[in-house]
């Protein structure tokens, strides 16, 4: 439909007709000092804790700010973006509103700053909706238990240390042990299901994110996924609110009746941030600098995630936090107080890792507080096995180190755990279909795998399952049904096992 | 803790109603060690200098305009700000001159900013109908 010049100006000529001319008081204070991301100001005497303050230049915002700390004589203002653009002397101007960000379906498949913004090339985000940063977490009435599973797609967690939908799994290691590449697979394996991911990176190297991108892109998950990104470049007061903006992007579809996956990688850097932070507010350190409420930095953050029961839509929000160990010291500071605050916690270990062991998990130190009430009942029945036949094997293997002369069961335990480790190792960017993993997981706690060598379990193990495609399509079927691994249908895994690896062998 | 305000209220008080400026200022120290704050004193006797005049219910008023604004238009101010302000005893305007608001006035007092020119009009109605 053509518009011409003449109604374009008419249909301006009424809507300056109708603008009604209002002014209204506004609450300013001066600047007294800036630096460091750090403002204060002086007067605002009727500001709120948390209330969002806006510095303006020839009346269009430059940037604006939170005020964080109300002091007798004046106000702490963290700056949400570049703080060389306030000068001393300039206005803050109180908005009377808290820090919200867009929200909504326009948001998947972005990649936006913690305060909502457009950090890739797809045009502005033209969202309906806000939702506050910081927001109260659910209450006991709105909750139910988790009950159904979030797949991860790796057979060593999903086996032994299941997670369920509302849950929050703690990832927790060294450097470079594996830590992102979980949470990655972990989104790429939610492709075909209805769980919406949500990566927030916190204090991260953008080249870093640029290379998750990517892989998401080419896996055909980055359009249902929202990436949170606050730099290392960033100031710390982004990386402090990236959390708990894309928390607030995740309560949106919780809030819809949706399941949502969200990583917050990582904690460590968040809490930095918001020790840099408290420390330039003059806030008292505590211990190791942090500010006193370290704890509760990220216990509001992580009780945001939860089941809600079907009255209150039977949402979810799955959290899986990430935490950089130093030296894998586990009983350090943050990394205490965070696994007080998770459900459970994946441990991986450089020593795993350089061993050839990936992913690098310590089966025996993690743990999921959730347990099988978050697996398929075909992979309950499995993993029930293969749990102690892991700490079987465990036990056994620093013993037979040290003891040349071994009885028969011991080195069949031993060959079996030997398998069954080999087996729970799996390639990045290659999760697996929980039917898929219950198949091979069954032979191999069944010791059908024994005749099989140890080097050639992985191929075995592709191999299987390409037969398993092309043969037995309605096992697999079957496997993920509610009547789990009935006796009629084990009788046909067994037949299909015992004949690949027959022919394997030839 | 009390604020620098607080205090600096409490020494104009004490000047106001005490016989003399000694005993004034005895009461005011005696009153700033019993809380601990003796260190605090350069910056209270600093607030106190500088402020004086909005402890003494004197309101001051920087008043923003793209012209000079005559006498009339100033009364006009000041009686608006006697209305809304009525615990004000006295109103002393400070006049500045900033060509870029175009025309009208931005009144600051206190913590308040009350912003009645043009050029904030022109941005709330681009505002408006960006939002259409």
């Amino acid at each position: 439909m053509k518009i011409n010049k003449e109604e374009i100006l008419a249909e301006l000529k009424t809507q300056i007709d109708v603008f009604q001319n209002t002014f209204k008081q506004e609450h300013v204070g001066r600047v007294a000092e800036v630096g460091d991301g750090i403002v204060k100001v002086v007067g605002l005497d009727a500001i709120k804790m948390s209330e969002m303050v806006e510095f303006k230049k020839d009346e269009q915002v430059i940037v604006s700010g939170v005020a964080l700390n109300l002091l007798t004589d004046g106000v702490g203002i963290i700056v949400l973006g570049d703080s060389t653009l306030i000068k001393e002397g300039d206005l803050a101007y109180a908005t009377g509103k808290i820090l919200s960000v867009p929200v909504g379906n326009e948001l998947l498949g972005r990649v936006v700053n913690p305060l909502g913004e457009q950090l890739d090339d797809q045009g502005p985000i033209k969202a309906m909706t806000n939702y506050p940063v910081e927001k109260i977490a659910p209450g006991v009435v709105t909750r139910e238990s988790v009950k159904n599973p979030l797949q991860t797609g790796i057979k060593a967690i999903d086996s032994v240390i299941p997670i369920g939908r509302g849950q929050r799994e703690l990832i927790i290691g060294d450097r470079q042990t594996g830590k992102t590449a979980i949470a990655i697979d972990t989104i790429i394996n939610q492709k075909d299901t209805d769980v919406i991911p949500i990566y927030v990176a916190i204090g991260q190297k953008e080249s870093k994110v640029a290379k998750i991108i990517v892989e998401l892109k080419k896996h055909n998950v980055m359009d249902k996924t929202i990436v949170v990104l606050a730099g290392a470049s960033d100031p710390a007061a982004l990386s402090y609110i990236a959390p708990y903006a894309g928390c607030a992007m995740a309560e949106y579809f919780m809030d819809q009746g949706k399941d949502v996956l969200i990583v917050y990688d990582d904690l460590s850097k968040h809490a930095w941030a918001y020790r840099e932070i408290s420390l330039l507010l003059r806030r008292p350190p505590g211990r190791e600098a942090y500010p006193g409420d370290i704890f509760y930095l990220h216990s509001r953050l992580l009780e945001r995630s939860a089941k809600l029961s079907s009255d209150f839509g039977g949402g979810s929000i799955t959290a899986l936090p990430i935490i950089e160990t130093q030296a894998g010291d586990v009983s350090a500071y943050i990394p205490t107080n965070v696994i007080s605050i998770t459900d459970g916690q994946i441990y991986l270990e450089a020593d795993l890792f350089y061993q050839g062991v990936r992913p690098a998990l310590n089966v025996g130190l993690s743990v999921s507080r959730v347990g099988s009430a978050a697996q398929i009942k075909a992979m309950k029945q499995v993993a029930g096995k293969l749990r102690i036949d892991l700490a079987q094997f465990r036990e056994l293997e620093a013993f037979a180190q040290f003891s040349s002369d071994l009885d028969t069961e011991t080195k069949k335990r031993l060959e079996l755990g030997k398998r069954l480790s080999e087996l729970l190792k799996q390639d990045q960017y290659e999760p697996m279909p929980v039917t898929e993993q219950v198949a091979v997981l069954y032979a191999a706690v069944n010791g059908l795998l024994n005749e099989v060598p140890l080097e050639k379990i992985k191929l075995w193990e592709k191999g299987f399952i390409n037969y398993l495609k092309i043969n037995g399509q309605q096992i697999l079927i079957d496997l993920s049904k509610p009547t789990g691994l009935t006796a009629e249908l084990e009788e046909k895994l067994k037949q299909s096992v015992i004949e690949y690896s027959q022919s394997f062998k030839s | 803790m009390y604020s620098q305000l607080a205090y600096a209220q409490l020494l104009y008080w004490l000047s106001q109603h005490e016989s003399s400026a000694k005993i004034a200022v005895e009461k005011f120290l005696l009153f700033l060690k019993a809380n601990g704050d003796e260190k605090r004193l350069a910056a209270i006797v600093n607030f106190f200098t500088h402020n004086h005049q909005i402890l003494s219910g004197v309101l001051e008023s920087r008043v923003i305009s793209a012209n000079k604004l005559d006498k009339e238009t100033m009364t006009c101010i000041k009686n608006y700000l006697r209305r809304i302000i009525p615990s004000a005893k006295d109103i002393i305007l400070q006049p500045e001159i900033d060509t870029n608001l175009l025309g009208g006035v931005k009144i600051l007092y206190n913590d308040t900013l009350l912003d009645l020119t043009i050029k904030k009009q022109l941005t709330n109605l681009k505002n408006s109908l960006l939002k259409i």
